[in-house]
């Protein structure tokens, strides 16, 4: 839920408004994914080394099927809060010599073309995913179409995520870019 | 088909997009343009990465290191780092250096590592008399070394392009990361003594420095406990890296006492999205290996180098003055899945061990992490010390000549590769 916004507030465009209120929601589903698979991922693992080096049984089929399963929603759901957060890594030197005006067009138009991309890439991944539907798995009995629903479901987040931010830059001006934090990166 | 792809990977590059949407359209661009190969191709190679088991080593030892940083572990290591060397010439300098030796050992993320040590000590070096600009290149430079000490994502990205076992790159980072840290240190003494920067000349605290130390323990035993079980071959490194965050949970609950629900979840996270971040760089990446292998790029590249340069010493001088400029424009884990594919086959053919190969390709592709014009640790370092990029890159100079010279000797002394 967004925090209610007053009438004398800043004005804050409504557009932008309700962009901040699709980004919350995104955002906080997104987050819900990532801790939960993330625990799942953790605990399946931790029960498949249990299994194997100290009651040594072997190792446990299910806890070897289901981070396969998961891995992919763990991941989209990263991709996608990496797009609202700005963390994906870039190399932004052109940006350093543009215009204020300029540099608003750019990030607009960039943000558009990755919308548009992914947008195809979720009408491939939907074709994949009903291909790979007829698969299960062997264990879990799972339809091998989970993982291209995750990328499916990802690609579109990020297409959202994407028009967004070239919505709030056209509107606000280039700042309105989420620009990441260098603690969060992975070089 | 691979030349629309090239041009459109550098058109958009240099249009400022994510390197990860970079690779994914491209690709995408270049099979619509082809024809030859369906666009499912593209899916397909994405969804395959996720499937990866030994690829979910990322978000944990992301997590484990996430969960050891986020506490007061910080203020602990870099307090030992400076007890261990402030008293000696250039030993303000050297704590940056050896503070990251140390938190490259928790972390392992330059980036992360300028930023958090940064953050900390450049602002105490200034206010005892460095020059802006040398802290902020020290602390460029030094941030390097987190990505040689293990658990290092980069090798784990490379082991992915090249078949190489885990264990034997994590190993093999651990003398050129000491190698870097050792000269490091000695640029700052040489640089302190021809400058006359300032030293602390208090008498070195036995018992303080002993109480330090234990209390830096656990963080400093996390490394060495995932090298002792990879070594071994007690588990795969999926396995270590979950051992790893159950070890960091352990910690945080019974040593430092500072864990929480919350910041667990902020751990996790946190390891999520620099999960994506990655794996979006190997999904897009595995597309463009895919096509270039269709196209026989590698193979091609390999015999027009045999061909040309002939001499194994010419090719390798090749591949690092490649991967050096390569470094300079691309981030660090995408030229790693890039120019992976294409060095592999050519390390083969010249019989060249392709963990020396993995070690140099690291060690040259960090020094574009503090090299301008997209010097990432750089342009931290420099913000953070308040001086100019340029200025900062000035300083640079005794750095690059360690640098280059450790580069040398790990692409010519195949020894040195344990």
């Amino acid at each position: 839920m967004t925090a209610p916004t007053s009438n004398i507030s800043t004005a804050r465009p409504m557009v932008i408004v309700g962009l901040d209120a699709l980004d919350h929601w995104i955002g906080t589903v997104c987050r819900g994914v990532v801790l939960s698979t993330g625990a799942a991922l953790l605990v399946s693992i931790a029960i498949g080394v249990v299994a194997r080096y100290v009651i040594t049984v072997g190792g446990v089929d299910w806890a070897e099927e289901v981070p396969k399963q998961l891995f992919a929603w763990f991941i989209m759901s990263g991709v996608v809060l990496a797009v609202q957060g700005g963390n994906h890594i870039a190399v932004d030197l052109v940006m350093h010599y543009l215009s204020p005006g300029a540099l608003r067009i750019l990030v607009v138009l960039t943000n558009l073309l990755v919308c548009v991309a992914y947008v195809y890439l979720f009408g491939v991944a939907m074709e994949v995913a009903e291909l790979a539907a007829a698969e299960r798995n062997p264990v879990l009995g799972t339809p091998g179409s989970l993982p291209f629903y995750a990328l499916a479901a990802g690609a579109v987040l990020t297409a959202v995520g994407s028009l967004s931010i070239a919505i709030r830059v056209w509107v606000l001006g280039a700042d309105a870019r989420p620009q990441g934090n260098p603690e969060d990166s992975v070089e | 088909m691979i030349l629309v792809m090239i041009l459109a990977f550098f058109i958009l590059l240099a249009l400022a997009i994510p390197v990860a949407h970079v690779l994914v359209i491209a690709s995408g661009a270049a099979i619509l343009y082809g024809g030859e190969v369906p666009t499912l191709l593209v899916a397909q190679q994405m969804v395959n990465q996720t499937q990866s088991f030994p690829m979910l080593a990322l978000p944990f030892f992301i997590l484990a290191g996430s969960l050891m940083m986020s506490g007061r572990l910080g203020e602990k290591l870099v307090g030992f780092a400076t007890e261990l060397v402030q008293r000696y010439r250039g030993g303000l300098g050297s704590v940056s250096v050896v503070g990251s030796c140390v938190f490259g050992g928790v972390s392992g993320s330059a980036v992360a590592d300028a930023t958090a040590l940064g953050g900390m000590l450049i602002p105490w070096q200034k206010r005892e008399g460095y020059p802006a600009a040398f802290t902020a290149a020290n602390n460029a430079a030094a941030a390097s070394i987190a990505i040689l000490i293990p658990p290092s994502i980069p090798f784990i990205l490379y082991s992915l392009v090249s078949n190489v076992s885990i264990a034997d790159l994590f190993i093999a980072g651990v003398l050129p990361g000491l190698m870097l840290t050792a000269g490091f240190v000695a640029v700052c003494n040489v640089s302190a003594r021809l400058r006359g920067f300032p030293f602390a000349e208090h008498p070195f605290d036995g018992p303080k420095c002993r109480k330090l130390f234990i209390e830096a323990l656990p963080a400093l035993a996390m490394p060495a406990m995932i090298l002792l079980l990879l070594r071994f071959g007690f588990a795969t490194p999926t396995e270590v890296s979950v051992i790893a965050v159950f070890y960091a949970l352990a910690a945080g609950i019974f040593f430092y006492r500072d864990m929480t629900v919350k910041r667990f979840g902020q751990a996790l996270i946190a390891a999520g999205v620099a999960t994506g971040v990655v794996m979006l760089v190997i999904m897009g990446s595995a597309i463009v290996s895919w096509l270039m292998t269709y196209a026989q790029i590698p193979q091609t590249f390999a015999e027009w180098c045999l061909g040309t340069l002939q001499q194994p010493w010419l090719i390798i001088l090749a591949m690092v003055l490649i991967m050096m400029v390569a470094g300079m424009f691309i981030d660090l884990p995408a030229a790693i899945l890039l120019l992976g594919p294409i060095f592999v086959p050519l390390a083969q053919a010249i019989n060249m061990d392709l963990t020396q190969l993995g070690v140099v390709m690291v060690l040259t592709l960090a020094i574009g992490l503090y090299t301008p014009p997209v010097g990432t640790t750089l342009f931290i370092s420099s913000s953070i010390a308040q001086t100019s990029i340029l200025a900062s890159s000035r300083e640079l100079g005794p750095f690059y000549l360690v640098a280059f010279g450790t580069v040398l000797m790990f692409s010519y002394l195949p020894f040195l590769t344990i």
